[in-house]
């Protein structure tokens, strides 16, 4: 059962480390919101996204596990290093790892995969440094 | 000069000729040398360790915890009716921002 339960010590340190990792990657800000979620839970994340202290270059994932319910929210800087697409993908890798039972590692795998995608190393002929 | 004389000069075991004689350690400083010193360079590992975690959890920050991400997690209104099993994903283009949707 995935809703209810209360995250460890090891659960809480494992996730901020995804998300420091995920941090590290990107260059953007990773947050997680896990609990209880709003009716619309769409406009719920987007309230929750836009009190961050930069939402444009921010990445919310929300998660109420009682409800069953994932929303991811991008800023607008965002979209540019991490499209929908890759928000699909990684939405996919968590809710399986969830119907598995595994909200820990569901929300770990799918953290660490939007850092990754949000990945874009520096080019020189990109930046018009050659 | 046989073999015993080459190994006191590799290995002294005594103290050399026209050097004051060592006094031999208590078993306090014996105690405080094998048992102490590791234990304070242990704890200066594990306070080392300890100060950087807790200065990258201050850079990052314990987000998941929703009472300290945001002031106040709104109330949560009982779910009424069975979430149908799999995956349902669905993008959303609302105020600009950008991400997708999903139950499971």
């Amino acid at each position: 059962m995935l809703g209810g339960e209360a995250l460890s010590f090891g659960d809480r340190r494992q996730i901020d480390a995804a998300l420091a990792t995920a941090e590290r990657v990107s260059g953007l800000s990773f947050q997680t919101y896990l609990g209880p979620a709003a009716d619309q839970t769409r406009q719920h994340a987007i309230a929750l996204h836009a009190k961050l202290t930069d939402p444009d270059g921010s990445v919310l994932v929300l998660c109420d596990p009682e409800r069953r319910v994932l929303e991811i929210v991008t800023g607008q800087r965002v979209r540019t290093l991490l499209d929908d697409g890759a928000c699909r993908l990684a939405v996919a890798t968590m809710t399986s790892s969830f119907l598995a039972g595994d909200l820990v590692g569901g929300l770990i795998n799918g953290i660490q995969q939007l850092g990754e995608a949000a990945y874009h190393p520096q080019m020189l002929h990109a930046s018009g440094r050659l | 000069m046989g073999m015993s004389g080459l190994q006191s000069m590799l290995v002294p075991l005594e103290t050399l000729p026209g050097w004051p004689a060592a006094p031999n350690p208590t078993p306090l400083h014996a105690l405080l040398l094998l048992v102490g010193v590791p234990l304070v360079v242990i704890l200066i590992i594990a306070g080392s360790s300890w100060l950087s975690s807790t200065h990258e959890l201050k850079k990052y920050g314990p987000t998941v915890n929703p009472t300290t991400a945001f002031a106040g997690a709104p109330g949560v209104e009982s779910a009424t009716e069975e979430v149908p099993a799999g995956i349902e994903a669905k993008t959303t283009s609302d105020s600009g921002t950008g991400g997708t949707s999903a139950r499971w």
